[in-house]
């Protein structure tokens, strides 16, 4: 019955379903590349690990409830929006170090890690992606209640 | 408005003011933490200065200008710069008198896309405004030497100049221009054919080592030109150009090739003397500053003859200097390269014990000359292109009546004097340089102690001599460098019985063979009889010394596991000298490799708040009646200074309350905070070791505060940057304590037109090797020299009202991994081979400050050592001053621990809950948090930081409208985000409630 009624509630908005699913996986590789390019780094903010990985489970579990679905993107853009900024607060420092003749130049860079290039890249595909769901699953339960309401 | 506008509309407006409440949350706390600084970006000053009504009006500028604008200023800096050039740069071979240009021979061509981007600084805390700056073109041409401009104009318009940073940054690439791609022009008999002038260039700066090998390499390492990925030996194009260069000599195109080392760091020097590149003369100018060049061309063109000497040995090929088998990245997990960038699980072994630069090559050369058991093969000219001290002059000089005087009744001074007579035919300057060698003895081989064969103990440079004149210096010579470090047995400065030899020499090499070859004109032996322990056992300050840093060495380090680092010794040169790399630069894996045990993984935690803990001791006195402002401890009523220790001092420090106390420890990013209650202006410090400096942006008029003259003046060139200075090696190179005491009196004289108070510099780490990123800001291979040029310039700088913090605080000697990076070194080399460098500017030159390093004493954060930080400092050396932090690494520096072992200040900003935190249980902390306070502001008020102050001065304290804007953002966007969210909740409620 419950996986029946999963089953019918993830075909009914199945493009919605597919990139939320995406992104909750990518919030958990987002936790995991960023762990294992910071771990033991000064630039590692567990805040933004923890959010990740708890937005991307919170996400799955309310999706599976009818009454909470509706409200899993949501869940999932708000972990990944705070967790992109965690990352920001406890990263900008590498940033004033590469960055430190205040020069936004070629030169400087270049001297970007492809860890923080990576990460970042990650994070913010996570919050971009996590919105884009939101909107797609609220415009399909809005469709829904407006043919409602019309009957 | 229908309900599925609204509920679209307040969707839209949850998103957007969801990201800009994120935005502006992360954005204040990054302002918050950074306060000082955005004061400062916003032209803000957070105190407002009133004087008293009916103040009576008397001259509170104690530290007073010696110029009236800066344009006067700047010609004067300028000068120095060009002086300091002059006498530093060194010349290396000069064969066929190719040097000076005679007058007639003065058309030459420039080669090497150097020509036309010059290194003028490190990159980093030393980068420097490039614009003003003298070029190759300029200063040759002012100083009468006639360019190739076809040739110059083809490097410019290259793409082989590209300037990075305006020339001052790290180079990712050597990028020369190949031979084949020159003009015709300059391959054939042209107009410029009386010299073909190529300049090597190299540069380094902070945060990057300069790769040894593909391996080792830290900096670069894909799509590099180095040559087998070795950063300093000359490139393919750079071979090739200076071979063809030999050809076109070889065929009458150009009379003489002479070679320029633009470069602090040293680059393999074997080319030199290689017959296949016909090098007739070669100068080391180093990184040359805003006008250096100008010096250089003076040199070229013979306007000024060349005294400088070297400050640091000038290897042949770096694979020959042992310090490589560990210099870069080791990881206590492999004990081999490590690819992140741990701040718990880096470190590096000094190996090689005292046997730094000349101690190791000047050393083993004696034993082996000597026939020493176990020396092992050694070939010093193979080895040594230019050996420590080297310069040649255009002119000769000869050495008489070298007498030493013993030490009188109740002094420690040898008294040494030598007559120098210029027997050449030009005008010049020489510098005396006197060595000291020490007996190694049974004593010294069965206590671990090692004895360099030669080692620096005084110099001086003589003036301008004319030909046939002669001058007699004079040099002090303590006798306590007779003393080395014994660090068994509890440790103690140690005399052993045997012959010691004071010889004079034109360099470290001569001066050994003087004593080798039994010289009597030039050594003078004196025997100790017995073993002295006594003698040396208390410092100055009647410190006792004893060992401070058994956790740095893990012979001695009680949490070893068992571990043992293999030191070298010239007892057995053969068995413990290993080196880092082969001859094709291939990275053999010679480094001492550590394991981490339980225990060192416990004491690593003692940096955060480790050392921390509660106590029963009573707290000092906080918010007593108020007595003082900071002023009226300045100087008592006859105008002398008023001691650290007076009762005076306790009696303000009662005045403060724990808030003011918290606020003045946790603000230290390149400043101190106004103290309302006393009345103690906020301080601004720079952050440069060759002069107020820092790329293009910083000028003369950024400190908008009540201080700098710049702005006071509102003086027309306030836009102007200020001078930029050589490298520290060159200035080093001077061996002239005058000169440099005349440059540093320049910096401090930049620090009053700036409005700066305090200077992070100068670089007093040893120049353990030239792959070191930041070698342009050390002065030298040698703790003494280092020590001693340090202390002038400090004393030059400090005359200005300008404190200086001596960095890196200690054994910060490479830039790979320097965050917590666990450094592992004998006592006997701390404080022979780098303390050394330290005190000398306390003890001579009374240097205010210093700023610990990035690095661990052993698994101890400097900042959190308390035998370095306090013992040592302060107990040892008697520095009245405060340290301040490198970078605030939250990571692993502690306020709290910071404190406690001896360390003031974060240069950074805290959250004052981290002191707060302590507000009751914690006395000792308390009352060295007071200390701290005590040292801060014992330096603010004799600085020039009070200039404008007297005790009708009060200040202010405002809240910068920044703050007040970004709360007022933080209701605005919160309100606006909550209602949002109100608003969205509100119109997914009510339809249900109306259809129910």
């Amino acid at each position: 019955m419950f996986l029946s009624d999963l089953r019918k509630r993830t075909l009914a908005n199945l493009p919605y379903t597919i990139i939320a699913a995406i992104t909750s996986v990518l919030a958990i590789v987002t936790a995991i590349v960023y762990v294992i390019g910071y771990n033991d780094s000064k630039y590692m903010s567990w805040l933004a690990f923890a959010l990740l990985l708890v937005g991307a489970v919170l996400f799955f579990a309310a999706y599976c409830f009818s009454v909470t679905q509706k409200y899993a993107p949501m869940i999932l853009w708000g972990f990944c929006l705070v967790a992109l900024f965690a990352f920001i607060s406890d990263v900008y420092m590498y940033l004033t170090e590469v960055f430190y003749n205040g020069k936004l130049s070629a030169e400087n860079f270049s001297n970007l890690s492809s860890v923080f290039v990576c990460c970042l890249i990650l994070f913010l595909l996570c919050a971009i992606l996590s919105n884009v769901c939101m909107w797609m699953c609220k415009e399909k339960a809005n469709a829904k209640e407006e043919i409602a309401d019309e009957r | 408005m229908n309900v599925k506008f609204l509920k679209t509309l307040s969707k839209i407006l949850i998103n957007v003011f969801a990201v800009l409440f994120c935005l502006v949350i992360v954005g204040s706390s990054i302002a918050n933490e950074w306060e000082g600084m955005v004061n400062s970006f916003l032209g803000i000053n957070p105190t407002e200065v009133k004087e008293k009504e009916n103040a009576e009006d008397v001259d509170t500028e104690y530290y007073k200008s010696n110029y009236s604008t800066i344009a006067d200023l700047m010609e004067a800096g300028k000068e120095i710069c060009a002086a300091i050039e002059e006498e530093g740069a060194v010349l290396l071979k000069n064969e066929n008198s190719a040097l000076p240009l005679a007058e007639g021979s003065r058309n030459v061509s420039l080669f090497g896309a150097a020509s036309v981007r010059p290194v003028y600084s490190g990159s980093g805390s030393g980068s420097m405004d490039a614009n003003s700056a003298a070029t190759y073109k300029s200063a040759f041409e002012f100083a009468g030497i006639n360019i190739n401009t076809a040739l110059y104009n083809w490097y410019s318009n290259s793409k082989y100049n590209v300037k990075y940073n305006s020339g001052v940054g790290v180079w990712s690439k050597i990028n020369e221009a190949p031979y084949s791609e020159l003009p015709a022009s300059a391959k054939s008999e042209n107009d410029y054919g009386d010299a073909a002038i190529y300049i090597v260039a190299r540069t380094g700066g902070e945060n990057i080592d300069l790769s040894l090998t593909t391996k080792t390499g830290n900096m670069f390492n894909s799509g590099n030109d180095f040559k087998n990925g070795n950063y300093l030996t000359l490139n393919n194009n750079e071979i090739g150009v200076l071979k063809a260069l030999k050809t076109l000599k070889d065929n009458g195109v150009y009379d003489k090739i002479i070679v320029i080392l633009n470069t602090a760091n040293q680059v393999e020097a074997n080319f030199i003397n290689d017959e296949e590149y016909g090098v007739d003369a070669a100068m080391w100018i180093g990184d040359v500053g805003t006008s250096g060049l100008n010096g250089v061309a003076k040199l070229l063109s013979g306007e000024v003859n060349p005294s400088g000497k070297l400050s640091e040995t000038f290897w042949n090929e770096h694979r020959f200097n042992p310090v490589h088998a560990n210099f870069g990245r080791y990881s206590f997990s492999s004990g081999q390269m490590a690819t992140g960038n741990s701040v718990n699980n880096n470190y590096v072994v000094y190996q090689e014990g005292i046997y730094v630069g000349y101690r190791y090559v000047e050393t083993r050369y004696y034993d082996v000359v000597t026939e020493r058991e176990n020396a092992g093969d050694f070939d010093y000219d193979e080895v040594v292109a230019y050996p420590f001290g080297y310069g040649l002059s255009y002119t000769t000089f000869s050495y008489s009546d070298y007498k030493v005087k013993e030490p009188a009744q109740g002094s420690s001074e040898f008294t040494i004097k030598v007559t120098i007579t210029n027997t050449g035919d030009v005008d010049g300057k020489e510098v005396a340089q006197i060595y000291l060698q020490k007996p190694y003895t049974e004593y010294d081989i069965e206590h671990g102690v090692e004895k360099s064969a030669i080692e620096l103990v005084g110099y001086a440079k003589t003036k301008v001599l004319k030909p046939n004149e002669s001058q007699t210096l004079t040099i002090k010579v303590d006798k306590k460098y007779f003393a080395s470090y014994d660090a068994s047995e509890g440790g103690a400065y140690v005399v052993t019985p045997g012959d010691y030899y004071l010889a004079i020499g034109y360099n470290a090499h001569d001066a050994l063979n003087n004593i080798i070859d039994d010289n009597g004109s030039f050594v003078y032996k004196t025997t100790e009889s017995q073993l002295d322990k006594t003698t040396y056992s208390k410092t100055a300050t009647n410190a006792t010394v004893t060992n401070l840093f058994d956790n740095a060495d893990l012979n001695r380090y009680s949490g070893s596991g068992g571990q043992k680092i293999n030191y070298i010794t010239r007892n057995n040169w053969q068995q413990t000298v290993k080196f880092g790399m082969d001859q094709a630069n291939n990275y053999l894996g010679n480094n001492v490799v550590i394991s981490k045990t339980e225990q060192m993984t416990k004491d690593m935690k003692i940096d955060k708040d480790g050392l921390v803990t509660t106590d029963d001791i009573e707290y000092p006195t906080y918010g007593a009646e108020k007595k003082f402002n900071l002023i009226d401890l300045r100087v008592d009523s006859n105008g002398e200074k008023i001691p650290y220790e007076s009762e005076y001092w306790e009696q303000l420090l009662d005045q403060l309350t724990w808030e003011d106390t918290v606020e003045l420890l946790r603000n230290g990013l390149r400043t101190t905070p106004a103290i309302q209650s006393i009345n103690k202006p906020d301080t601004k410090d720079h952050n440069g070791p060759c002069g107020i400096v820092g790329g293009n942006s910083y000028k003369y008029g950024d400190i908008d505060n009540n201080y700098g003259l710049a702005i006071d003046n509102n003086d027309p060139d306030k836009n102007k940057s200020p001078i930029c200075y050589p490298c520290n090696g060159i200035v080093a190179a001077t061996f002239n304590d005058e000169l440099v005491e005349a440059m540093g009196e320049m910096v401090g004289e930049d620090a009053l037109w700036a409005g700066y108070n305090g200077l992070y510099g100068t670089g007093v780490n040893i120049r353990r090797t030239p792959y070191q990123g930041r070698a342009f800001e050390y002065y030298s291979e040698d703790a003494l020299l280092s020590g001693y040029i340090g202390a002038y310039v400090c004393r030059g700088i400090q005359s200005k009202g300008c404190y200086v913090y001596n960095k890196h605080f200690v054994l910060n000697d490479q830039e790979t991994n320097r965050n917590g990076i666990c450094t592992w070194a004998n006592e006997q080399t701390i404080r022979e081979n780098y303390l050394r460098a330290f005190e000398i500017p306390v003890t001579l030159a009374g240097a205010c400050n210093v700023m610990t390093a990035f690095n661990r004493l052993g698994v101890i954060w400097s900042g959190a050592h308390k035998g370095l930080c306090t013992d040592y400092l302060r107990g040892e050396i008697g520095m009245t001053g405060f340290a301040v932090t490198d970078w605030y690494d939250n990571n692993y520096m502690g306020l709290g621990c910071g404190i406690l072992a001896g360390n003031d200040l974060p240069d950074g900003t805290r959250n004052a809950s981290e002191l707060n935190k302590y507000k009751e249980g914690y006395g000792e902390l308390a009352w060295a948090m007071r200390e701290s306070a005590h040292r801060i502001l014992y330096t603010v008020v004799h600085s020039n930081a009070m200039n404008g102050w007297d005790s009708n001065t009060e200040i202010v304290v405002l809240t910068p409208w920044w703050k007040h804007a970004l709360t007022a953002v933080q209701i605005a966007v919160g309100t606006v985000f909550g209602l949002s969210v109100l608003a969205y909740a509100a119109l997914e409620v009510l339809p249900k409630f109306k259809k129910v």
